[in-house]
């Protein structure tokens, strides 16, 4: 007798569409149109079958008997079409297996690729080391005569001022009769701009303490204008006195130069309004506030400033303190709608997988000279001992900051969604915990 | 309204798999069948929405055997539009090249991150194989002296590239950079390359460290094997296969070389084992006295290593020995049926090394949508690279090259007519400006045929492999929109033969 051949489909899935399955628990997302499909253990037999698709040797596309059909696989078929994730296809009409490249990342240069020594010494193009220097934040000095309370923790969580003036640390007189402490050596700064002059340093954060109380201030921002980087130079509200020669100098390379004012609460409301009319008054161009919001009520009180002041470039920064993680939970915490509607693409998600694209190509020198790839990790280097593109190597290499991916930190390694997440942010250190979602509860 | 037509190539396999690859987004796509019929409609001018309102209720036979109805029709149209929104049809840009596209600047940049110094010890060869392109088959054999390079020339020019490497314009820290040794046979000149590695060690710096490389004919490696293998050359040896297979590499009296060349590798591989398996490697040239699965099954059965395989140059034949060249030439991979390439593996390590995997690669870097050539590329995917034609290197981005008379070439691969710089007792001698002039003009000559190519996109051809001379330079992989399909569709039909390849070459193989 012979056999009557079954109807049967491929089943396959665009690649477009990335998978991910851990435990009792898949999803599809298509990486084009930003749907997501999730399967749990109450559809098994599907779960299974998304196994299959993924693996190596199906790679995205499985044969399915019409008889296989049941309630479960069609309305999973009919999802995948819906979404245009996925479809079927006769294979009566296309009898031989057809082929689809699941995503698989393949880098040029893998971090494994730059490893000296034995066959991966091959000779590499494209990227270079001095390539991987983006962002530079250098804290100038620890001076400051404020005492605000998020001091000691906020700069690990985003970039702000930091004071490092201890009591009883000895004193010394600058010209304009300021105490100096702890302040990088203006030479040091200038070996430093010379090592990374030419390369891909696209901007330089300045902060202090009060940059205002630098010793050398005016004649670093004449050098840095000569740049063609951009130049942030970060401010407390409380510190934005008279400087006319600092405001007639970073007016004349207003091109390139940015100033960002930290404001947070509670609010002296003269030396804002003071503040602010001195901004005013020295007509410069780009400035930004940056709120520091540590409740809601802060963020209320943000909202009366901007709106009363008619403030256009302002930035909310929310500030762990140890004690707010209810307003973290309601307000900052990411939950898997809002993951969703970021639509990461194809490549956020490959590059999620392999680095912290946040943190890469950025390094922090504080004002005791010590150089930080992520400022919650330990020190990399330290200026005048070490040269830049040295501690970029070793921290492409053996670093704790630049290649930490919720990949490999907990819970979210056993994450379905992690690949669709944030890179792991400061707040996450502060918090001392990697999810900052509301995803698995 | 032809909306999708002509922005698009659509590729059916030899098993019938419609594929649609895109202009713009590097990555191809499955087709339903029903999405191919629709795109076969587009294509012939047909406007898919007034011709879908005007179809009727029903069953419609869009192949043979294949019947779909108005609402299938519908779903797939609006498949397409969804494709469209997320730029698959998107205009074909052409490959359009300035005239100025290098400048000094650019040359002195890639200069300071080259990659690898050659030197060309000697021109001096102990073999005449008859295939040499220096040989009586190519017209620079008349020109074609006996020299070897002088150490005092040879010093001049590493000690400029340290210049240059110490310079701000280099971008490279803690990447080896290659000190390699190339011929005629650089083992006839040793005293040169035994002062050159001490020279180039003595320059080792915490950051910077040099390796070294060389290409032999193997036929001196019995009395210098202990001083390669103490310094850790990466050693490339010529040989064609077994002694028939290797007929066409003699000795100048018309002896063949393979006893002498096969008995040193043996004698290597026995004193130094672990560097032998480590360093060295194989380059067998294919021709009319050997196939693709005559070299890898010798090497692999008598040497344990997989060969790299390559084929006679085509450059520079002399028009009266064309005869003889079409005799012993044979073009890559035209010996292999689709079932051999499937069969080329001995095994899962080798894999990668394989004809099938080489021919893929390219065409997966190129098409499947998850390759990148760098970080920055992963994480600005909008940032797209200026679009050039051919797959030409930058001048002198990956080595710089001196021949044994003084002249600088981008590469020991390029003919010697095409040197950039000298260097002499006086100095190096290398005007920026009129390398990129000399490069932007030869880009000028191929930017029409460039333009017009279908493949264009993912050339890997080297620009001085043309006959630059030529008002109008051709090439042999030029293609037309129908022979690129062709192309495309040899490749998707080995994939879906052979789909095991495609995790192995996108986790495992690094572009060469």
């Amino acid at each position: 007798m012979i056999a009557q051949k079954q109807p049967s489909y491929w089943l396959f899935l665009h690649p477009y569409v990335y998978v991910s399955i851990k435990k009792a628990k898949a999803i599809l997302y298509n990486t084009l149109n930003g749907t997501l499909l999730e399967f749990d253990e109450t559809k098994k037999e599907i779960l299974k079958l998304i196994e299959k698709l993924n693996s190596d040797t199906h790679l995205y596309v499985v044969k399915i008997r019409k008889e296989e059909i049941n309630h479960n696989l069609a309305r999973f078929i009919e999802k995948l079409r819906e979404t245009y994730s996925g479809d079927i296809i006769d294979t009566s009409s296309r009898p031989h297996k057809p082929f689809q490249p699941k995503p698989i990342l393949n880098l040029h240069r893998t971090l494994d690729y730059l490893t000296e020594g034995g066959e991966k010494n091959k000779i590499p193009v494209n990227d270079q080391v001095k390539d991987y220097l983006n962002v530079l934040t250098l804290y100038l000095n620890g001076d400051c005569e404020q005492t605000c309370p998020m001091c000691q923790t906020a700069f690990k969580q985003f970039p702000c001022c930091r004071k490092t003036c201890h009591q009883g640390a000895k004193a010394q007189r600058n010209t304009k009769g300021f105490t100096i402490r702890n302040e990088i050596d203006h030479e040091d700064i200038r070996r430093l701009l010379a090592e990374t002059k030419d390369n891909s340093l696209k901007r330089l954060n300045i902060i202090g303490g009060n940059i205002f109380r630098y010793s050398h201030l005016i004649p670093l921002v004449k050098e840095l204008n000569s740049l063609a980087i951009t130049r942030v130079y970060h401010l407390h509200y409380l510190n934005l006195r008279d400087n006319p020669e600092f405001f007639k100098e970073f007016r004349a390379g207003a091109e390139k130069n940015r100033l960002n004012v930290t404001v947070h609460f509670p609010l002296n409301r003269d030396a804002f309004n003071s503040a602010f009319i001195r901004l005013k008054n020295e007509k410069l161009p780009v400035v930004k506030f940056a709120f520091v919001i540590e409740s809601i009520e802060d963020m209320t009180r943000a909202e009366e400033i901007i709106a009363a002041h008619n403030i256009r470039d302002f930035e909310f920064c929310p500030y762990y303190n140890g004690g707010n993680l209810a307003f973290f939970k309601d307000n900052v915490f990411i939950n898997k709608d809002a993951l969703v509607e970021s639509k990461p693409g194809m490549n956020d998600i490959l590059a999620r997988q392999l680095i912290n694209s946040q943190e890469f190509k950025k390094l922090t020198v504080l004002n005791s000279k010590e150089i930080f790839a992520n400022p919650n990790n330990p020190r990399i280097g330290k200026l005048g001992q070490d040269n830049i593109y040295d501690l970029i190597f070793r921290e492409l290499h053996k670093g704790k900051s630049w290649t930490k991916t919720r990949k490999n930190v907990t819970p979210c390694k056993s994450c379905v969604y992690n690949a669709l997440c944030p890179p792991i942010s400061g707040y996450e250190y502060a918090l001392r915990r990697y999810n900052l979602c509301t995803i698995n509860e | 309204m032809n909306r999708f037509a002509n922005k698009m190539t659509r590729v059916t396999s030899e098993k019938g798999n419609n594929y649609l690859i895109s202009p713009t987004i590097p990555q191809f796509l499955l087709l339903h069948p029903v999405s191919h019929y629709l795109l076969e409609l587009s294509a012939k001018g047909i406007n898919l929405e007034d011709w879908l309102d005007r179809l009727e209720d029903g069953d419609i036979e869009i192949e043979t055997g294949l019947k779909t109805n108005k609402q299938e029709l519908k779903y797939y149209y609006d498949y397409l539009l969804f494709l469209e929104k997320h730029n698959y049809f998107k205009e074909i840009k052409t490959y359009e090249m300035t005239a100025a596209r290098y400048d000094a600047k650019s040359i002195e940049f890639e200069l300071a991150n080259t990659h690898q110094i050659v030197f060309e010890c000697t021109s001096a060869c102990g073999l005449q194989c008859k295939y040499c392109g220096y040989g009586a088959l190519y017209s620079i054999n008349e020109t074609r002296e006996s020299k070897k390079l002088d150490i005092a020339i040879a010093k001049k020019l590493f000690d400029y590239m340290m210049e240059r490497f110490e310079s701000p314009l280099n971008r490279r820290v803690h990447e080896k950079i290659a000190v390699s040794f190339y011929g005629g046979e650089p083992l006839l000149n040793m005293p040169f390359i035994e002062e050159m590695v001490a020279y180039a060690k003595s320059k080792n710096s915490r950051g910077r460290q040099f390796f070294f490389t060389m290409t032999s004919n193997g036929m001196d490696l019995d009395k210098h094997m202990d001083f390669i293998a103490a310094n850790e050359f990466q050693l490339l040896i010529s040989l064609d296969g077994n002694e028939e297979h290797n007929g066409h590499r003699v000795k100048p009296d018309g002896a063949p070389s393979f006893e002498t060349v096969f008995k040193n590798i043996l004698a290597l591989k026995e004193k130094h084992p672990a560097y032998y398996e480590k360093w060295v490697r194989f380059n067998a040239v294919l021709h009319n006295k050997n196939s693709h699965k005559e070299i890898t099954d010798f090497f692999f059965t008598r040497l344990g290593k997989t060969p790299q395989i390559s084929q006679v140059s085509s450059i520079g034949i002399k028009p009266d020995k064309k005869t003889d060249f079409d005799a012993i030439f044979k073009k890559m991979y035209s010996d292999l049926t689709p079932q051999d390439l499937v069969n080329d593996i001995h095994d899962k390590e080798k894999i990668l090394k394989t004809a099938p995997v080489k021919q893929l690669a390219p065409f997966l870097f190129h098409n499947s949508g998850f390759h990148f050539k760098s970080y920055n590329r992963l994480l600005n995917p909008g940032e797209s690279a200026i679009q050039i034609s051919t797959g030409t290197c930058n001048p002198f981005g990956r080595k710089i090259f001196l021949t044994a008379d003084g002249k600088i070439i981008a590469c020991e691969k390029i003919l010697q007519d095409y040197w950039l710089g000298s260097v002499d007792e006086k100095g190096v001698h290398i005007d920026f400006q009129e390398v990129a002039d000399q490069y932007n003009a030869y880009y000028g000559k191929v930017m029409r045929l460039c333009n017009r190519c279908s493949v264009a996109a993912g050339c890997s051809m080297c620009i001085f492999m043309l006959n630059l001379p030529d008002d109008c330079p051709s090439c042999q992989y030029f293609k037309t929109p129908a022979e690129a399909e062709t192309t495309l569709s040899n490749a998707l039909s080995l994939l879906e033969e052979t789909p095991k390849f495609y995790p192995e070459i996108m986790r495992n193989y690094q572009e060469q």
